[in-house]
């Protein structure tokens, strides 16, 4: 299958600090990617990169195109990114918050979708975004994403201060998506064994590069890997 | 009592105009976290579009008029004195709005010199009476304009989707941008909206006040300080509370305390600043400022 997202030895900074060292990685039609790697190598700029919220250098396509400069842009070309914290509007509706998830989307139907996935989120449309509970957030977050019918979803760190049995749902919710309806998505989750298991393949990031990479079960088998993010 | 009635109206209908240009104070301060002081020149300066609009139009014409350049000229100071300094320290923010507030009054006075000038009001002077009571048919046609306005724009940012937009650029920018809205134009946009309120308030204030000049809005721009503080400065809904209830308090006071009368009553306002900051800052409406650390 043809890549949808492919990024081509991108380096990117913050001001005089550079970031990513020339990252290549690829994400294809259908397919679940993990990006793994130690606190600062550089896994939260690369979503952030590919979005446009990063100055950068290098190449990256979404479906063979030069993929937008801008957020707003990025937005509008179909991914979806649920970034660090989520990015929920506190202060909002909960159904505000899935009305802002299809602002860019030339679709209706979102809510249908929506729902479908978490029809919690229906009886509690009226309830302020900022009273949800950190896992409710969370999947409102993923929710607001399904909200624009994307290509690709972008996922950072998910499991972040949410409960184990909270994360597991997130996770069986996010495989579903892949499944169902044929969502692509790259996910960065420092919880490498939770993203193995859903993804299909896995980069690994060291200090702004790419330092491994392979399918999921050669990433599993991998010593390194093991002792460094597994941890058995 | 009837005389109490007419009080309340006419403290209504000062408030109308407080709150129409409070309310334009809350949504800039929402969207660029700055208090704009050039607010009450802008005002002015559409007052005066609307007087020479009105020496050749009818009324309502010139006002729509009005409102339609005070929009884009709003969204135009916002494109070329804010945008630039958008990164920079809230202090420079602040003083370039003082220097729209000093330039558009030089402008004004270049333009349309220095004598006092009339706009008609729309609503007759004749009195109307309401069970037994005569109330001032202006005094109701400013509220209800002002009431109109601030009606129309809620129902513009709860039901519209370029409303949805521009209340979630001001509330979260970056997550805005990551959802496709286009935060900058945004920003033009609530400034091309605040002008139009301001617009509102200066063309509901000229005939009230008999004659204008050049400092027409300085006073209301303080009572409008005054109001959004009161109500709560990133409250829309406080700023329009505040504004009414500041106009009907003002009112009150300066008719029935002696002390107060007509002199005073600017003063009571700045009292109400400096209560309603020492015992409550958030306002009436306004959310506790949480700083995490």
């Amino acid at each position: 299958m043809s890549a949808l997202l492919e990024l081509r030895d991108v380096h990117a900074r913050y001001g005089a600090v550079k970031v990513l060292h020339g990252v290549s990685l690829s994400v294809r039609e259908g397919e679940v990617v993990a990006l793994l790697g130690a606190n600062g190598a550089g896994k939260t700029t690369t979503l952030r990169t590919i979005s446009g919220m990063v100055k950068r250098s290098g190449e990256i396509l979404l479906a063979g195109r030069r993929i937008a400069s801008s957020p707003e842009g990025v937005a509008r070309a179909g991914v979806a990114h649920v970034p660090e914290g989520r990015g929920t509007f506190a202060e909002l509706s909960v159904r505000d918050n899935l009305r802002l998830g299809a602002y860019a989307a030339g679709r209706n139907g979102g809510f249908t979708r929506a729902y479908a996935y978490f029809p919690w989120l229906e009886e509690r449309a009226a309830q302020q975004a900022g009273t949800l509970s950190g896992g409710e957030q969370q999947m409102l977050a993923l929710a607001r994403a399904l909200m624009s019918h994307p290509r690709l979803l972008l996922l950072d760190e998910p499991s972040l201060g949410l409960a184990p049995r909270v994360v597991r749902e997130l996770f069986q919710i996010v495989r579903r998506l892949n499944e169902e309806e044929g969502l692509a998505v790259l996910v960065v989750e420092q919880n490498a064994s939770l993203a193995l298991d859903v993804a299909t393949r896995a980069y690994v990031l060291e200090t702004g590069r790419v330092a491994l990479e392979g399918s999921s079960d050669e990433l599993r088998a991998n010593d390194d890997v093991r002792r460094s993010y597994l941890g058995y | 009592m009837a005389d109490l009635l007419q009080q309340i109206v006419s403290g209504l209908a000062s408030g109308g105009i407080y709150a129409s240009l409070a309310l334009a104070l809350v949504l800039i301060y929402r969207a660029t976290r700055v208090v704009n002081f050039g607010q009450g020149e802008m005002a002015m300066f559409t007052t005066f579009v609307a007087w020479s609009l009105a020496n050749h139009l009818p009324y309502w014409a010139a006002f729509a008029l009005t409102l339609v350049i005070a929009f884009a000229g709003g969204a135009a100071l916002e494109l070329l004195l804010i945008r630039p300094i958008r990164d920079a320290p809230v202090l420079t923010v602040v003083t370039v709005t003082i220097g729209v507030l000093i330039g558009l009054n030089g402008l004004a006075r270049l333009i349309w010199g220095n004598e006092p000038r009339q706009l008609e009001s729309p609503f007759s002077t004749e009195p109307v009476r309401i069970g037994g009571v005569a109330f001032s048919l202006q005094d109701l046609g400013t509220i209800a304009v002002s009431l109109a306005i601030v009606a129309v724009l809620w129902l513009f940012f709860q039901r519209t989707k370029v409303g949805l937009g521009l209340r979630a650029a001001a509330l979260n920018p970056s997550a805005s941008r990551l959802v496709g809205v286009r935060v900058g134009a945004m920003l033009a946009l609530g400034w091309g909206l605040a002008a139009v309120l301001g617009a509102v308030a200066g063309l509901m204030a000229a005939p009230a006040l008999g004659s204008f000049d050049q400092n027409m809005m300085q006073p209301i721009l303080l009572y409008a300080f005054a109001a959004a503080i009161l109500g709560g400065i990133d409250s829309p809904l406080g700023a329009v509370v505040g504004g009414l209830g500041l106009g009907v308090i003002v009112n009150l006071l300066g008719t029935y305390v002696d002390v107060v009368g007509a002199e005073l009553r600017l003063p009571v306002a700045l009292l109400i600043i400096l209560v309603v900051l020492l015992v409550r800052p958030a306002g009436l409406f306004g959310r506790e400022a949480v700083r995490r650390v």
